[in-house]
């Protein structure tokens, strides 16, 4: 036995701890994968090195060598892909190229090991060791020169420049990688170095062993390889503290055999009051340490919560305004950030007179409702502060308690606005076991300002965006009303006519070529008018499709505005006359869903027509192509335009000009929404007194 | 004596049937698309009977049928048309209106009403 055997051990069980670790942890990525080869590939080639270290023999020792040698060999090509793989580069070529050239090498290291490895000398530790004095040879050199230089060189520069142009949690990933692998090379580069009759093997094998913690470190810190480790801090703090303890009883130990020997059985009563004394007096400040330390180290994310819900909370404010959306953003938020056992939002439903669960996480009861009339709701109402179940000893019924408890319900944190309650956030223990403290209490708090605000314009929204679909309906009614009326009047005055006529004796004077072209008058008519009405339901069906999930299609422009201005002019919403169509290139057609496309056309030649003035106003719909291919749509009119402050506003939901009640304020902000999903942009220009146009640019040349 | 029927609306083809199916029952008819014309020919022929829509294209009704009834006070109104709604029908009866019909028309049911008013 001698240190370079206890260092392959040592580094052969980290290893190994790491690779099947990061094997259970990260099991369906690639890179993870790679990885654990990586740690199979060492701990294969250290089982070598405890075997050559401890060989008897010098054949045993130098097929040890050779068994080293593979594993040692496998390392730097899976290395280097790896590293290609982690930061996404492409390199398949060079990859294929390490494989095939380590796979010869490994083959003339079995085969033709005496040409690769040499002879082998006895160390002053006294195991087997290559014998560069008597044999330098040159297969070895070149192998080690291309891929320990040049391979491992190259992956490096690729490691480095990553990690210059990275930012926040990834940099200090890419650092501790860094530094992580460097240290383990540090074993393969004393082998190597011993050529030149440095002798630190031994210490840079003891250097392999400990880049597995480097790395353990990293990944619970800095979630290195994006690997989420929960850490239980009473586990953690448990084992520290018994680990601690040992090292301060170890000496009191010692000190009572000391005294015994000396002093006999009496002395052991007394060096017993030391020991105690000692570890009395060294409980509380060893445990205040470790606190310190385990806080400050291993819990540190802790400290970030404040700048992560900062963040989060101007995130908030630009979310599309939609409650779901928001409840599931910031259920996912609290999982990644504050990471508690389980999330929930309840929202007030006024209809029902309970508070639902509308978006949660880990959640026992998805069913769970509770009603406006209870204790805990009155309360939340009332105080406006965050609950913590486990201290509600007084402020919560027993049966109410105990249910949350049962839920997992660890926080209820109040939605207020105006003093309302419209929800609250209901957040389980945390993961690690913490509990939660007074930062934490003071950064919820802000969030759930944000939060309140934010669900209630979405609310809000939501509302009005009903208004706006019960005033389209009104107005697709009207239309239907007229359209579809009319030609079913005429049926029905054709029709009776005839049967009145007949019944009345009135048609007995005619002949019968007579009636039969009266028939043949009647049924062309009827038919047409028939006709009328379908076309009239198929456009009106078109245009109400559902718009929750697009269907991108090949849409031809100029028929889009075609359906569009024939169903303006059914709904009496224009005279059709009043728009010119302009195409100014050959068949255009965009990637868009077709009905979003015709209900945004539909809304601003709607806009445009209120602008205009009766007598002389205009509309033009033109569609081109611009220099770059993209296609622009114009819809342009002449009519009262708008001020700058106006046209900066003119996207902003609720935001009108109309008199109170005759616009929500959401047709163009709606139009702006559905253009976005759209992957297309929308411009406005205006002139006042001189008219407005607004331009639909669509990217070109994806058909 | 033949009495004569003024029709008012601005849908062509209905107004062709409804005027022909008046004429085999020996009505003189006179149809109208627009109130203007509606308005000259009632201060002209001075119709017994007015047969309407209130939603017209150039005017509204209201205001048609304060003026028809300035040019001719003896002539009776019936006002036919698609819109149910019993606010605006209440209040045309009030302005004098003698009957509503609501369209798709029951041409038996508005012929018995024709001849109610003209006392045939």
């Amino acid at each position: 036995m001698n240190f370079y055997t206890l260092s392959s051990l040592l580094a052969s069980v980290t290893l190994l701890a790491m690779g099947i670790f990061m094997f259970i942890m990260g099991k369906p990525r690639l890179e993870i994968r790679i990885w654990t080869y990586i740690c199979f590939g060492v701990v294969f080639w250290q089982i070598g090195s405890f075997g050559f270290s401890t060989a008897t023999s010098k054949e045993m020792s130098f097929y040890w060598w050779q068994f080293a040698h593979i594993g040692a060999m496998l390392v730097p090509p899976i290395f280097f892909h790896f590293i290609c793989i982690y930061l996404k580069i492409n390199r398949k070529l060079l990859i294929i190229f390490a494989y095939v050239f380590t796979a010869v090498f490994i083959v003339i290291n079995f085969c033709f090991g005496r040409y690769f490895i040499g002879d082998l000398r006895i160390t002053p530790d006294h195991f087997y060791w290559i014998d560069w004095f008597h044999y330098r040879n040159p297969l070895f050199i070149a192998y080690y020169a291309i891929i320990y230089g040049l391979l491992l060189g190259y992956s490096y520069i690729i490691l480095i420049n990553a990690f210059r142009q990275s930012i926040g949690i990834r940099r200090k990933q890419f650092q501790y990688l860094i530094i992580g692998t460097a240290v383990a090379w540090s074993g393969p580069m004393g082998i190597i170095i011993s050529y030149f009759g440095i002798n630190l093997y031994t210490y840079t094998n003891i250097l392999m062993g400990t880049f597995p913690i480097i790395m353990g470190y990293a990944i619970v810190r800095h979630q290195l390889m994006d690997i989420e480790l929960i850490i239980k801090k009473t586990l953690v703090f448990a084992g520290l503290f018994a680990a601690a303890l040992a090292i301060f009883v170890l000496p009191t130990l010692i000190i009572q055999e000391f005294v015994i020997s000396h002093m006999g059985l009496g002395g052991r009563v007394a060096s017993l009051g030391i020991s105690s004394l000692l570890i009395i007096l060294i409980l509380e400040p060893l445990k205040n340490f470790l606190i310190r330390i385990t806080d400050k180290y291993l819990f540190q994310k802790k400290y970030d919560y404040r700048h992560l819900i900062r963040e989060f909370m101007d995130e908030l404010k630009t979310m599309i305004l939609n409650t779901n959306d928001i409840a599931q953003s910031t259920v996912d938020f609290l999982n990644t950030s504050i990471r508690p056992t389980s999330s929930a939002i309840f929202m007030y439903n006024k209809f029902t007179s309970q508070y639902d669960l509308i978006s949660s996480s880990d959640f026992k009861d998805k069913s769970f409702k509770i009603p406006d009339n209870s204790k805990l709701i009155k309360m939340l109402g009332e105080t406006g502060a965050i609950l913590n179940i486990t201290n509600s000893d007084k402020l919560l019924l027993p049966q109410e308690k105990d249910q949350f408890s049962k839920l997992g319900i660890d926080l209820i944190i109040p939605l207020l606005i105006h003093k309302e309650l419209i929800g609250f956030l209901c957040l389980g223990k945390k993961k690690s076991d913490e509990d939660y403290g007074e930062d934490d209490i003071e950064a919820l708090s802000g969030l759930s300002g944000a939060l309140s605000i934010s669900l209630n314009n979405a609310q809000l929204f939501d509302e009005r965006a009903d208004a706006e679909k019960r005033a389209l309906v009104g107005t697709i009614a009207t239309g239907i009303n007229h359209e579809i009326g009319n030609p079913l009047n005429i049926i029905t005055i054709k029709l009776d006519t005839f049967r009145i006529l007949a019944k009345e004796g009135l048609l007995a004077h005619k002949t019968k070529e007579e009636i039969i072209d009266e028939v043949d008058k009647i049924t062309k008519v009827c038919l047409d008018s028939a006709q009328r009405i379908a076309e009239i339901t198929k456009q009106v069906s078109e245009f109400a499709k559902p718009d929750k999930k697009l269907i991108f299609d090949k849409v031809n422009i100029s028929e889009a505005i075609d359906e569009t201005m024939a169903f303006l002019k059914h709904g009496m919403i224009i005279d059709i006359e009043k728009i010119e169509k302009i195409i100014m290139c050959e068949p255009v057609y965009v990637l868009a869903d077709r009905g979003q496309l015709k209900q945004v056309l539909f809304n601003l030649i709607k806009n445009a027509s209120h602008a205009i003035d009766k007598e002389k106003g205009k509309i033009i719909v033109t569609v081109d192509k611009n220099n770059s291919g993209e296609i622009a749509i114009k819809i342009a009119d002449n009519g009262h335009g708008m001020t700058k402050e106006v046209m900066d506003k003119v996207f902003t939901p609720f935001f009108t000009t109309k008199e109170p009640g005759k616009g929500t304020g959401l047709g163009l902000a709606l139009v702006k929404i559905m253009i976005d999903r759209n992957n297309a942009r929308i411009k406005v220009e205006s002139e006042e007194e001189e008219g407005t146009t607004f331009t639909l640019i669509f990217k070109g040349g994806l058909l | 004596m033949t009495k004569k029927i003024l029709i008012l609306d601005d849908e062509g083809e209905y107004l062709v049937s409804l005027g022909n199916f008046l004429q085999e029952f020996k009505f003189a008819v006179c149809i109208t698309m627009t109130t203007a014309q509606a308005l000259d020919a009632i201060k002209k022929d001075k119709p017994d009977l007015v047969l309407f829509d209130y939603k017209l294209p150039d005017m509204d009704g209201d205001y048609f049928l304060k003026k028809a009834r300035e040019l001719s006070p003896s002539t009776s109104y019936i006002l036919i048309t698609a819109w149910n709604d019993p606010v605006v029908l209440e209040r045309f009866k009030k302005m004098g209106v003698t009957d509503v019909v609501l369209k798709p028309i029951d041409l038996e049911a508005l012929l018995k009403s024709i001849k109610a008013i003209l006392k045939e």
